[in-house]
Formats: C-alpha cells, sequence, structure tokens
C-alpha cells in the first residue's frame, strides 16, 4: 500500500505574515501539509482585531479576516521583544524548514532574526522576506497596502473606464497574487535544498508582482512610447466584448465572442440572424468599431433575461458567457461546489463558515487540510513542550514571566 | 543572451518541461517554471500561438515573431511545430514526452482525449509525467464544457463585481458595469495557481515516485483572491455591493487627487493617523472629536475627505509621498505606466529585463515578482521565433537524421 501523504508534510513553517499577503501564502502551504507555527503577540494583534466577526460581536478568536486566512496553522503567542522568547524562537527556527515574514524591512534584523542570524541557526534554512517594494533599493524602507501597491505599479492607472478615474481591483488583489507567487518561489527553493542541501533567501516584492500582470502596457510604452488609456471591458479585437444588465438591479452577464462563429450563434439566439448581415456587424474589425451600437442593442436581450438564463441560452449555443458573481454567488455556485473549492469549517467561536479552498485539485493525494483557524495561543503547550523539549515546570515559568501569553 | 549566473544552481535546474499551451494561462505558468531553471520545450501547431498576434508590434507592424505579449510569456523556452491533427505528428509529440516531468496544457476539457493525450494514456506509458490542464472552470463539474476567456473567467470567478476594491467605490452603478482590471487577470491567476499546483505536484512525486494529473480552473483562481470579501458573507451574510458604503473599514485608506495626479494616503492605525496630522500642519479641524478614532473617521469619512483633499490638492505626490514615508506613513504618488518603470526602484532592482525585439529596438519585459538571494533570475533566452529550435530537438532528443526531417517538413508534419 502506497503511503499517500499531502505533498509539504514534514515541512516546518514559522509563520510571522501580517496582514495578509504572507498569511495567504503560508495558509497555501498548510493546507497542502506544512505545519505552520504562527507567531504572534498580545501587544500587537494584526488580524484577530479586524473585522467581520462572527454575529458582529468583537473577539479575538471571531475575526473572519483571521479564521479565513489562518486556517490549518497552529498559533504561539510569544513576547519577541524578552530575552527568554526571543530565544525560544531561536530554538523554534533551529528545528524549522521555512520562515516567512512580511514586516516592514528591517524589522526581522532589529529582532536579531534577519537572514545572516538565521543562518547560524539553520544553515539550510529558506527564508521569504516579502515588501511593497523589495529589499533592496532606494525606497526598500517604504510600507504600504494593496492600494498603494496598485497605484505604485501602474495597474490602477490602466484599469477603469475610459472618462473615469483610476481604480482599485477587487478585495485586496495584490496581496493572494503576491502571495501566491512567494508560495511558488517557497517550493521551488524546497526542490532545490532536496538537490542540494542547500537553503535560499527569497525577496519578494508587492509592486514587482502587478507590474508582471502588465506586459503589454510596459512593452507598448518602451516600444512604441504610448501610454495605455482605461478601456473599461473592450477588448482591441473581440466584439462584443464586455458586460451587460440583466434584469433586476445589479445584475450582470459578461460576453465575449471570439470568433464568426460565435458571433452567428449569438445573432441566432438573441433572435436577430439578420445582424450577421449587417455590414457594421459582419467582421471582427467592424464590429469593434461599431461597439457602441452593438452593446446597446445586445443590452435590449440581456436587459430581458436573469443572468443565469442568459448564460444557459449562450452557452448552450457556444457562445462565451457568464454572470458577474457576487461573493454570495460564489458560495452557493452548484459547480464550485461540487467541485469541492468552497470548504465547510467549524471553528469552536466563530461557528461553521464557508471558505475558498485551494484552486486546483490534484490527482492521488489525500484531501487538502482544512482545520480550523487556531485560538489565539492554542499551541503554545504543544510548540514548547512537544516540539521544543522544555519539561511542563519551565513552560509554566516561561507564562508567569510573560514571556509566552 | 549569456549570464553569469549558473543554471546549475537555478531552483528547478533539472526539471524537464513540455508546454501544449496558448495564449497566456498554461504559456506563464511554463515561463515561470523556465524562469526558476527548468528546460521548456513549447510546442505550437503549424499556426503558431494566438499570442504571436497579439502585439504590441513594433510600430503596429504585425510580425508572429515580435508581438510583445508573445515575447514576455515565452522567454528562456526552446520552440519546435507539430501538426497534432496527424497521427506522425501526434507520436512525435508523445515520443517527446519520453525524458519529460511535466506537460503543461490548456486546451479545452476533452481535446486531449480524443488526440489520445489525455492523463490516463499518458500516465501508463510514463508513470512520472505529471500533467498540468488549465481550464476556465476545471476538469470536472457542471460548467466543465463551458466556453470562456479571461472576460468570463474573471467575471464568474467574481472579481469584477469586487471591482472597485476598499477604499475605492463606483459613483454611478447602473452606468458603471463590474469591471475587468486592465490584463489578463484570470489568466495569469491561473498560470501562477497552475505553477504552484505542479511544484506540489513534483514534491509529491518525490514520496512515491508518480506522476499526477494537476486540474486548475481559471474561475477558482480568481475567486481565491477574494478571500476577505468572501469572509464577510460567510460572517455576516452580506455582499459588498459596488455603490455603497458598507464600511469603509477604518480611514483614512484612499487615494485623493493632488496637485499633479493622485497620491495614496493610508494612514488607518491611530499612530499614523498623528503623524498624518502633523504633516498635514497640525489643523484645528484634526482636534475634532469626529476625527478622534478609526471608526470616527470612517463614519465621518465623508466631511473628513474634503478636508484632507484640500491639503493634497496643493501639493504634488511627491512632496506628499516624502513628508509621509519621512513618519513612516504608507502613502505613494500614483504613477502611470512610464512612471512606474522608470521610477529609481525599479531602475535599481533591474525589474525589467531588456530584449532586442528587433535590430536596434529594444523593448522592456517584466522580469519575475521575487529573486533568490540578491539579483533577478536571468533571461537565458529569448522567447523562440516560430518552429526555431524544430530541428535541433528533433535530431538531438529524437535522433532523426537531416533526410528524416526534410521528409516530416514535406508532409506537413513539422
Amino acid at each position: 500500500m502506497m503511503d499517500r501523504r499531502l505533498p509539504l508534510e514534514g515541512v516546518r513553517v514559522v509563520d510571522f505574515g501580517q496582514a495578509v499577503a504572507v498569511p495567504f501564502a503560508t495558509q497555501m502551504l498548510a493546507r497542502m501539509g506544512a505545519e505552520v507555527i504562527l507567531v504572534e503577540t498580545h501587544q500587537r494583534l494584526g488580524n484577530r482585531e479586524w473585522p467581520p466577526f462572527a454575529e458582529d460581536v468583537r473577539g479575538l478568536n471571531r475575526s473572519g479576516l483571521f479564521n479565513s486566512y489562518h486556517g490549518s496553522k497552529l498559533s504561539f503567542t510569544v513576547n519577541l521583544r524578552t530575552e527568554a522568547g526571543n530565544g525560544i524562537i531561536r530554538d523554534l527556527i533551529g528545528i524549522s524548514d521555512v520562515v516567512a515574514e512580511n514586516y516592514s524591512t528591517g524589522t526581522m534584523e532589529r529582532l536579531g532574526l534577519g537572514y545572516r542570524d538565521l543562518l547560524l541557526l539553520r544553515p539550510d534554512i529558506i527564508m521569504l522576506s516579502m515588501s511593497a517594494l523589495g529589499r533592496s533599493g532606494p525606497m526598500s524602507h517604504f510600507v504600504g497596502y494593496h492600494s498603494a501597491v496598485l497605484m505604485f505599479s501602474g495597474l490602477a492607472a490602466i484599469t477603469g473606464y475610459p472618462q473615469g478615474h483610476p481604480r482599485i481591483l477587487g478585495s485586496v488583489f495584490p496581496d493572494p497574487i503576491s502571495g501566491m507567487y512567494a508560495v511558488f518561489a517557497v517550493l521551488g527553493a524546497l526542490y532545490r535544498r532536496s538537490r542540494t542541501g542547500m537553503g535560499q533567501y527569497i525577496d519578494a516584492a508587492m509592486t514587482e508582482g502587478m507590474m508582471t500582470l502588465m506586459p503589454e502596457a510596459i512593452a507598448d510604452y518602451t516600444l512604441n512610447g504610448r501610454e495605455p488609456a482605461r478601456v473599461g471591458n473592450r477588448d482591441p479585437v473581440k466584439a462584443p466584448h464586455g458586460v451587460y444588465p440583466c434584469r433586476g438591479e445589479e445584475a450582470w452577464i459578461a460576453i465575449s465572442v471570439g470568433s464568426d462563429s460565435q458571433w452567428d450563434a449569438l445573432c441566432d439566439v438573441v433572435g436577430h440572424p439578420e445582424w450577421t448581415r449587417d455590414p457594421r456587424f459582419s467582421e471582427p474589425m467592424a464590429r469593434t468599431q461599431h461597439q457602441e451600437e452593438l452593446d446597446a442593442l445586445l443590452e435590449g436581450w440581456t436587459r430581458e433575461r436573469s443572468p443565469h438564463d442568459a448564460m444557459r441560452l449562450l452557452q448552450n449555443a457556444g457562445v462565451p458567457a457568464g454572470p458577474s458573481f457576487t461573493t454570495a454567488d460564489l458560495l452557493e455556485d452548484p459547480h464550485l461546489r461540487q467541485r469541492g473549492f468552497i470548504a465547510d469549517v467549524d471553528h469552536p467561536e466563530a461557528g461553521r463558515r464557508l471558505k475558498a479552498s485551494v484552486p486546483w485539485q490534484i490527482s492521488d493525494l489525500p484531501p487538502v487540510n482544512h482545520r480550523h483557524a487556531p485560538l489565539i495561543g492554542q499551541h503554545n503547550c504543544y510548540v514548547l513542550c512537544e516540539l521544543l523539549g522544555l519539561p511542563p515546570q519551565e513552560a509554566e515559568r516561561l507564562v508567569e514571566e510573560g514571556v509566552i501569553h | 543572451m549569456s549570464s553569469e549566473v549558473d543554471v546549475r544552481d537555478l531552483p528547478l535546474h533539472g526539471l524537464r518541461v513540455v508546454e501544449l499551451g496558448h495564449f497566456v494561462s498554461a504559456p506563464y505558468c511554463a515561463r515561470l517554471l523556465a524562469d526558476s531553471g527548468a528546460e521548456v520545450i513549447k510546442v505550437e501547431g503549424p499556426e503558431g500561438d494566438e499570442a504571436r498576434r497579439r502585439g504590441p508590434f513594433p510600430d503596429d507592424l504585425p510580425d508572429p515573431n515580435r508581438s510583445g505579449l508573445f515575447l514576455y510569456l515565452n522567454v528562456n523556452k526552446l520552440g519546435i511545430t507539430l501538426d497534432l491533427r496527424s497521427s506522425l505528428g501526434r507520436k512525435l509529440f508523445f515520443d517527446l514526452l519520453k525524458d519529460a516531468d511535466i506537460l503543461v496544457e490548456n486546451n479545452p476539457p476533452g481535446e486531449m482525449d480524443s488526440l489520445g493525450l489525455d492523463f490516463h494514456s499518458l500516465h501508463k506509458e510514463y508513470s512520472r509525467l505529471i500533467v498540468t490542464s488549465v481550464t476556465p472552470f476545471g476538469q470536472t463539474g457542471p460548467y466543465r464544457d463551458y466556453l470562456g476567456d479571461d472576460l468570463i473567467a474573471a467575471n464568474m470567478g467574481g472579481l469584477t463585481y469586487a471591482t472597485p476594491g476598499i477604499p475605492d467605490q463606483v459613483n454611478d452603478p447602473g452606468q458603471e458595469p463590474p469591471l475587468r482590471p486592465a490584463t489578463y487577470v484570470a489568466d495569469f491567476t491561473a498560470g501562477i495557481a497552475a505553477s504552484v499546483a505542479t511544484m506540489l505536484a513534483v514534491l509529491a512525486r518525490e514520496w512515491d515516485g508518480l506522476g499526477r494529473h494537476v486540474d486548475v480552473s481559471e474561475q477558482e483562481a480568481v475567486a481565491s483572491t477574494l478571500t476577505w470579501d468572501l469572509a464577510t458573507t460567510s460572517y455576516l451574510g452580506l455582499i459588498k455591493r459596488r455603490g455603497a458604503r458598507l464600511g469603509y473599514g477604518l480611514m483614512p485608506n484612499c487615494y485623493l487627487p493632488c496637485k499633479d495626479g493622485y497620491v495614496v494616503i493610508t494612514a488607518i492605525t491611530q499612530e499614523h493617523w498623528l503623524a498624518l496630522v502633523e504633516v498635514m500642519g497640525s489643523p484645528d479641524w484634526a482636534d475634532s472629536e469626529l476625527f478622534s478614532d478609526g471608526m470616527g473617521r470612517s463614519d465621518n469619512w465623508d466631511a473628513l475627505r474634503l478636508l484632507i483633499l484640500e491639503w493634497t490638492m496643493a501639493h504634488t505626490g511627491r512632496e506628499i509621498y516624502e513628508a509621509a514615508q519621512a513618519r513612516g506613513i504608507p502613502c505613494y504618488p500614483a504613477n502611470e505606466v512610464s512612471q512606474a518603470i522608470t521610477s529609481e526602484q525599479v531602475v535599481a532592482r533591474r525589474f525589467l529585463r531588456e530584449t532586442e525585439v528587433e535590430p536596434g529596438r529594444v523593448a522592456g519585459f517584466p522580469g519575475l515578482p521575487f529573486r533568490f538571494g540578491d539579483a533577478p533570475l536571468p533571461l537565458r533566452m529569448p522567447a523562440p521565433r516560430l518552429g526555431e529550435h524544430t530541428n535541433t530537438l528533433l535530431s538531438e532528443h529524437l535522433g532523426y537524421t537531416g533526410p528524416e526531417l526534410a521528409r516530416l517538413r514535406g508532409m506537413g508534419v513539422i
């Protein structure tokens, strides 16, 4: 019988992650089998103090933000500014594989936990440092959240409607993207370590992560000197290509036609086969030149239907189309449910809550680890006594002295 | 294109990848693997990857070997053309997989089956081969065979409805439909997720030596970026409506017009707020009870916004960001693309990779957003011209001789 394990079983991660980017990354590692120990302190509670709270009642274990980004991890609360606390973390790093952090540049060094310090504790350590702008360069000490990252990278400047403002992308988009990139880098470093025995320092920059998504804009500027215009949902070669109002309030359907056969099918479905012969629309180039008129005609059809009905009619005819899902639509979507993407996690204080799982399925693996996010300090005892082998009296003394709290 | 970095030091050195990808998602996944040191062979049909026709082109003159999008997505790869519609072409492809660790593809579900190249058939012959498939909705489920491109996956993944994100909001929801970010956002996100999942399969193979099928859905990749918004729905039953003020969160956390563009002001902690008040010259209104804590600043944001706006309009973005960052407040000027790529930070980190697109004409492309140690991972090879390495690969990897290659070419197989 073959041994079935999650790919990262046996990998221990010490997680100093703040806000979203690194917590998102380390949650992915934990879900795929790594033992991720989140280092927390009562002096700075971070995500635990952020809404939404279960039943709208505040509480350190009730934050939906915390519980959604720290699932499957362990919580260890320690005061890093005490000598004893700092020593315990060093011991823990000495028996770990990965250290992940996104403090402002210089903080880990001030704690005596910079990469050079870690090398003395564990020569093959893999250290992930994530920051808004990277750990080198003249702006490396600058801090910034998702909106600042989007504005600095230029991605917000090119996103938006022609007459409108730059737009911030949905949710905290740069954070999970940077988090996924960081996971890829860490997995690469783990693979390299298995071949060479060597550790690695990884310097990840969120603004650079956003710029990796803008190759056309950057190439066009460097080649042709053009600054891109904001074009809403338009595409240079596909038409129709947009998001159209449906019956009801805030109900929308996206339609994208990429070929003449899809165009013919669309005209059939909406009951206007004569549009295929209309010189304004008969060729792709003509359609892109008459998008305003085309959109207005198409809206006449979409406004009469619900997004799901429109999707079914169009998809059954071979036209790419789908609703603009809200977060409630996502949680209820039968397709995502059937694929197991929506995880139902029971938390002792926050109750049963739905979360997004990992966006992949890998054959022949045990189920993804969806343990609930840890209660604050839930695993202090495990870390001190089991991992570090401290006698119980010693652990109790550390609690009394406020090193562990 | 030589570099001083020893390729054996790259993290994925030794891994061999075959890519049967087009446009963005699978090619980007394979490029992340290639940049990290894997040897990647990109297989294209005789007509070439669609990205070759997308541009931007120098002076807008279409040329399949000069499309900016293609050149970006396919650096560090070898290129071969094969016609998989012919049985001989499929046989060559099958033989190419002999030495491969990973196959990355983004064909519609079922298409690999019809070519006899589905995971189960491949697994029988090559038990160690990992197959990564990227599709709009995944390999299973009711939407499996639905058609989708980036716009559809971005919408059905929930990102367009969630855009604009905090602290932005639409002015008139009826006039501003849900908005796609100005990039192939679903394709790229799925490509990154696929690179992660592929590496997980590589690490799992270390346990038991077995290849696995990796199924990546663009819709799910997009939805996974909305974790926080999903929590709001799961915890409070609320949907963040695009035009509604469902709590701003702590304020100020915004961007505002300034003298020469826009500036981002983030001062949500009390410490940052008090520092910002000093940077603004400690105006009298800042003492008001209304603005004394983050929630008050959120509740009274409409009034506070105008007061801060008066200050930002009197200064340039650069003045504001320098004064604020000197106090550790996360403020930035908003960049246009040209400003971003010429900023001192981006230049100092050598983030852009310069590629000669035609003699004397250099384009800049984004590099990787992470680096191992101090140096960016190197550009080892430019993207392949259509069919550039067909002869070399077939003769070196599969032992075909000159006359045999000429015959295959005559038959239109390569």
